[in-house]
């Protein structure tokens, strides 16, 4: 377990949610009970409520190529990044939802298909966009954002609905091993495509689907940048049942470290979890969770005398996420 | 999002066009019964080396035992006509489609495949009886930080996960005794890494085996960079270094030492396993032969 943990400092944050791109603005409201839910305008599908991020992103020279919540994820990282050096020495870790199928733009292609597959690109598949590929990558956003901000150190791209907890220890990793003096963390995930919302609907377990795009700039806690960090945090991505010894393993290494002073959990725990309102502010947001409760805890704990929070999350299928976060006295 | 309320009688046919990416992972986990830390490395053609490396910096933090490797598959409709239209695979329709360090080379061979390992602490290794098969000594990863949809035609990036790895591995260029290279076979890649192993090994190089398994086995994809550090391992234990299928007219801009299609019998202490990935991210692992 310790061999997945690393506690670094974050110097600076971004994110796109459902309640908006102002982090602080958002923890007043989440704080005040308000949510980024809104009824869900679609009455084919089953799912009551939504959380999507409100508008949309930025026009970039990318547009062709990624898709919207890529474009989501490239603007919280482009500010993220504003003066970083581009060099060996920056590295980028991308977290992508996955999990889902996210092909909301290609269903039209799909819906006549034969279930043996026989003549697909004659029924359908031919209509695809030349650039479909490059739109679903699992590593496109990672590729052109590595262009944009010049990060040519180590990185790498994670998958699942653990993933940003992966990139956020990946990168950790990559700080204290030396590989690199400064990380770039970026996450974004989306449940707000028609099959995951048809399988939500079908389980009608209340839980509110949402998206969401995040960004982390991490250094080593003896950096000369981290004196004015915004807070530490380390990652743990495991894998089993939320109740099971791998939930309680994070914990109980989570623990050794120190006291916790808040929990948070999120729809997938079981209710006898501690809870704060971060899952039912936000929704559901699969791999970009760690990221959001990063900057959310973060921002509760500042207007409380508590100084540290754990963050849970569970994922399907199987897979957990803890992450410790820890601010300033 | 899809105008579903055009279709309201749309369903999706029973053929699955979801890709769960951690398929493969959630499968070995439950087969196995693992119940440790699990990550999905998403890399493109990198993921596969990445996941070997990253398991090894586990075991090297203190992990005892790790699970490791790649698996993936692009040959359906929407795989191959998607990378068609990229350009990427050889327009030929011909077994020796794909020729890595070719003159003639016009494009990959998507093909289909998984390797796995048990990447694990060597005394607990040798305490349950287990031989191991190679040591994975080095390993580095870098960004090209170029373009989507071409590697850097430099290497420098490339050249730099090399050197990275070299580093970890405590190693001067001239140990390595044989380079698995990510050799697609595309008329961008081959070139640009042969400039990177121009960088790192400058006189060596010319005197440094190195071959692509792409052209007889395909380019695996995101279990690319598994299959061929597989191929070193083989190359360790066989002393036998793979050679490349369908090379008949190496190109002068490729000036290494490109084994033909003949495998190439050698004895040799360090392997360089090269997995470059679309979007350019570069993973290099060193392999150390076993007493």
């Amino acid at each position: 377990m310790t061999a997945m943990i690393a506690p670094v400092a974050v110097i600076a944050w971004r994110w796109r949610t459902a309640l908006g791109a102002d982090i602080e603005a958002a923890v007043t409201r989440m704080l005040a009970g308000e949510s980024g839910a809104i009824a869900n305008p679609e009455p084919a599908y089953r799912v009551r409520a939504i959380a999507p991020i409100a508008g949309a992103p930025p026009r970039t020279r990318h547009d062709r190529f990624v898709r919207r919540l890529g474009a989501f994820a490239i603007d919280a990282a482009t500010q993220v990044a504003a003066g970083l050096a581009p060099d060996l020495r920056l590295g980028l870790y991308s977290a992508v939802g996955g999990l889902r199928a996210h092909w909301d733009d290609m269903l039209a292609a799909f819906v006549r298909q034969r279930d043996d597959g026989i003549d697909a690109w004659a029924l359908g598949l031919r209509e695809i966009h030349p650039f479909w590929m490059l739109r679903h990558l699992s590593n496109n956003v990672h590729a052109l954002l590595a262009a944009d901000l010049g990060a040519r150190g180590d990185g790498a791209t994670y998958g699942g609905a653990s993933a940003g907890a992966q990139a956020i220890a990946a990168a950790a990793w990559a700080l204290h091993a030396g590989a690199i003096d400064t990380a770039i963390v970026v996450a974004h995930d989306s449940l707000l495509e028609p099959e995951t919302l048809v399988e939500l609907g079908e389980r009608d377990q209340g839980q509110l689907p949402g998206e969401a795009a995040a960004a982390l700039v991490l250094v080593r806690p003896d950096d000369p940048r981290a004196r004015d960090r915004l807070a530490s945090v380390a990652a743990f991505a495991g894998a089993g049942a939320p109740t099971g010894d791998a939930m309680r393993g994070a914990i109980d290494a989570f623990s050794a470290m120190g006291p916790i002073d808040l929990v948070d959990g999120d729809h997938a725990l079981p209710a006898a979890t501690a809870r704060t309102a971060i899952a039912a502010a936000f929704g559901e947001i699969g791999a970009v969770t760690p990221l959001v409760q990063t900057i959310a805890l973060a921002g509760i704990l500042k207007r409380t005398r508590a100084r540290v929070a754990l963050g849970l999350a569970a994922g399907e299928p199987d897979l957990i996420t803890a992450i410790r976060i820890e601010v300033p006295a | 999002m899809i105008d579903w309320a055009a279709e309201p009688a749309a369903t999706l046919p029973a053929m699955r066009f979801r890709s769960p990416v951690d398929t493969a992972a959630r499968a070995v986990r439950r087969a196995l019964g693992l119940r440790g830390p699990t990550t999905i490395n998403v890399s493109a053609c990198a993921a596969g080396a990445l996941a070997v490396a990253e398991a090894a910096s586990l075991v090297a933090r203190g992990a005892r035992a790790v699970v490791c490797g790649g698996a993936d598959s692009m040959v359906n409709p929407l795989g191959i006509g998607g990378m068609a239209r990229l350009g990427a695979p050889s327009p030929r329709a011909a077994p020796d489609a794909c020729r890595p360090f070719d003159r003639d080379r016009d494009g990959l061979a998507i093909g289909e495949g998984a390797a796995m390992f048990i990447v694990e602490d060597l005394a607990s290794a040798r305490a349950r009886g287990a031989r191991p098969l190679a040591a994975i000594t080095g390993w580095g990863a870098t960004q090209d930080a170029y373009r989507a949809t071409a590697p850097r035609p430099d290497g420098s990036a490339a050249a730099a996960a090399i050197a990275r790895a070299l580093t970890r591995a405590g190693l001067a260029p001239e140990a390595i005794g044989y380079v698995n290279a990510h050799g697609t076979g595309t008329p961008l890649n081959d070139p640009a890494e042969c400039c990177a192993l121009a960088t790192v090994f400058g006189a060596h190089v010319a005197k440094l085996p190195v071959s692509s398994i792409k052209g007889a086995i395909g380019h695996l994809m995101a279990a690319a960079g598994a299959i061929e550090l597989a191929a070193c391992v083989l190359a360790l234990t066989e002393s036998l270094l793979p050679g490349t299928a369908h090379l008949r007219h190496r190109d002068p801009a490729c000036d290494v030492d490109v084994i033909g299609p003949s495998p190439r019998r050698a004895y040799v202490e360090h392997t360089l396993s090269n997995s470059f990935g679309f979007g350019g991210q570069n993973a290099s692992v060193i392999l150390r032969r076993m007493p």
